[in-house]
């Protein structure tokens, strides 16, 4: 079954909550995927059919003149219908118990995906599977076709940037902090310091903050430092777990904002695991709810089999 | 005993020993009178001090025959295999595999000290003497063995407790070896220490008990501290060369080759 929007032209790109013509592919079962070649729907789409363009055929949907408009670092269609970030079939074993299995993903350019499931049941593992701080169990996962062993893990990871719940701040400046990551090796930009000023300011926070001790900063303002680290070495998929529980509904708004221009005006592409299903629907494209994939209790324990 | 090795020095009789023994008595009466509860521990360890001190100098008698040399290659495992288990027991994390990391790195850091100092700096004929090798191989493992120990303790430390911290440099590009640098230059510090700290105030605050020993052997002071210096030299090179061998040696076995903290491998030991 594949679905397509039934939309007019796209609406203007600051009042629209996603970019509209995003191709947005997830099959949430590997094995049932190949079995119907000509594409499956297994996503939740809770958008209405309004932004969500889903599709497991081969051909890609040519993106309408305005959208190039608005994105021109996209140089042509072939490039853009490659996905981002494909996960197939993947389970996850933290500890040799299983907890879920045949999750598959394909993650196209400037889009957003939720994750939302009951807590517990490896949100955050499967963010931490994606970003290969931990191995999966079976599966894999590929960015624009290949494999984060060829690429090299840093690399791999610099591109595909987690951002953890609790935001982790170095006992220094904010500033410091955000510089930090520059001197990774596989970090090749300069440190654009007005940029960061920038974007700490559309956070909500003041340049002034840049030489506090980041540590001396609120949760929910270091949650939001934690956020700008992560944006300003350019990712091209952030992996955002809980992105906002930190914070104020007034700062909740604010993040959601950035995320949304991150991906639209740069073309970035974001994992967002979340336990508010209306954040979800607010912010994202599609939804992958985790509760048909966790394997309960008594198959971990082998009582019932998988 | 041979006369080498009393030059000098005033024999003691066996009545000397019990007038020292005295002096524990002032310890014990002092605890029972206190109610400190440390007299039979005391005791146990007056008796250990004697009885273990007692076997050494005679396993040492034996083995300084030169009809026994090749009995120095046992001694010598045994010494390194004992200080590595206990540099390992004494940091309160650990993981599979610790033990031989030290082993191997006491094998390489220490030995090959102490071989350079007998052979080259003291000049012993043969470099295998163990009169020179045994006592000098065992201040520098006694040395060695706490700055490992210091070491791996705190790389264990920051490793578990800053696991949020390695991992967000990881999770930001950051290769293992960016990420585990912090952890690794802490640890190395860490079990320099002690040993930078007794070079500050050698001679100052204590005068160390070779020196002292020699000194009461009858021996030119002067004589002496040249020996003290080169064993401070000693100690400092191989306590910083297992430092930085047992953290590099943790690191590879810590960090897998997907850049990763393999943090289940870190165990809590029981205490």
């Amino acid at each position: 079954m594949a679905v397509q929007s039934r939309h007019g032209p796209p609406p203007p790109p600051e009042s629209s909550p996603c970019p509209v013509s995003a191709v947005f592919t997830i099959a949430t079962s590997g094995r049932r995927r190949r079995r119907e070649p000509s594409g499956s729907l297994q996503g939740v789409d809770r958008t209405g059919g309004r932004v969500l363009t889903t599709d497991t055929g081969a051909r890609p949907i040519p993106h309408p003149p305005s959208w190039r408009r608005m994105r021109p670092m996209i140089a042509d269609d072939r490039e853009e219908a490659l996905p981002v970030l494909k996960v197939s079939d993947l389970a996850i074993a933290p500890g040799d118990a299983p907890v879920l299995k045949d999750i598959s993903i394909t993650l196209q350019r400037g889009t957003l995906l939720a994750i939302v499931g009951p807590s517990g049941c490896g949100k955050t593992s499967l963010l931490r599977t994606i970003a290969g701080l931990d191995d999966a169990a079976a599966g894999e996962v590929r960015l624009h076709d290949r494999s984060p062993d060829d690429i090299g893990w840093p690399a791999y990871r610099r591109v595909v940037t987690l951002v953890q719940q609790q935001p982790v701040m170095l006992d220094d400046t904010v500033l410091e902090n955000l510089v930090r990551p520059f001197r990774h090796r596989s970090v090749s930009l300069p440190f654009d310091r007005r940029l960061a000023i920038d974007l700490l300011e559309t956070l909500g926070l003041t340049e002034r903050c840049l030489g506090q001790r980041a540590r001396t900063l609120s949760v929910g303002e270091q949650q939001r430092v934690a956020l700008l680290r992560a944006i300003l070495i350019e990712p091209e998929v952030l992996l955002l777990d809980e992105p906002t529980s930190a914070l104020d509904e007034e700062s909740q708004v604010i993040i959601e904002q950035v995320l949304r221009l991150q991906v639209r005006r740069h073309g970035r592409s974001a994992i967002v695991v979340t336990h508010d299903r209306r954040q979800a629907d607010r912010l994202c494209d599609a939804q992958l709810d985790l509760q048909p994939h966790v394997i309960q209790y008594a198959q971990r324990r082998g009582v019932v089999d998988a | 005993m041979p006369d080498t090795f009393s030059s000098g020095a005033i024999p003691l009789s066996v009545f000397d020993l019990f007038v020292a023994a005295g002096l524990v008595l002032v310890a014990g009466s002092i605890s029972l009178l206190f109610r400190l509860g440390l007299e039979r521990r005391l005791a146990l360890a007056s008796v250990r001090t004697v009885a273990q001190l007692l076997l050494v100098g005679y396993v040492l008698q034996w083995v300084f025959d030169p009809a026994h040399v090749l009995m120095i290659i046992p001694i010598v495992v045994v010494m390194v295999a004992v200080a590595s288990r206990s540099a390992v027991v004494r940091a309160s994390r650990s993981f599979a595999g610790v033990t031989w990391r030290a082993f191997g790195t006491l094998v390489l850091t220490s030995l090959i000290t102490t071989v350079i100092v007998t052979g080259i700096v003291i000049g012993a004929e043969p470099w295998y003497g163990p009169q020179y090798l045994i006592p000098l191989l065992g201040m520098v493992l006694g040395n060695s063995l706490n700055g490992i120990s210091l070491c791996l303790d705190s790389l264990l430390e920051y490793l578990s407790q800053r696991r949020d911290e390695v991992e967000m440099h990881l999770s930001l590009g950051a290769s293992r070896w960016e990420a585990a640098r912090d952890a690794l230059r802490d640890a190395v510090r860490r079990g320099m220490i002690p040993i930078i700290n007794s070079m500050m105030v050698v001679g100052i605050v204590a005068l160390p008990g070779m020196m002292t020993g020699q000194i009461l052997q009858g021996a030119d002071p002067l004589q002496a501290v040249k020996y003290q210096i080169v064993v401070m030299f000693m100690i400092a090179g191989a306590t910083s060369a297992g430092c930085i061998g047992i953290a590099l040696l943790s690191y590879r076995r810590l960090f897998t080759r997907r850049h990763q903290l393999n943090f289940s491998a870190i165990a809590k030991r029981s205490v």
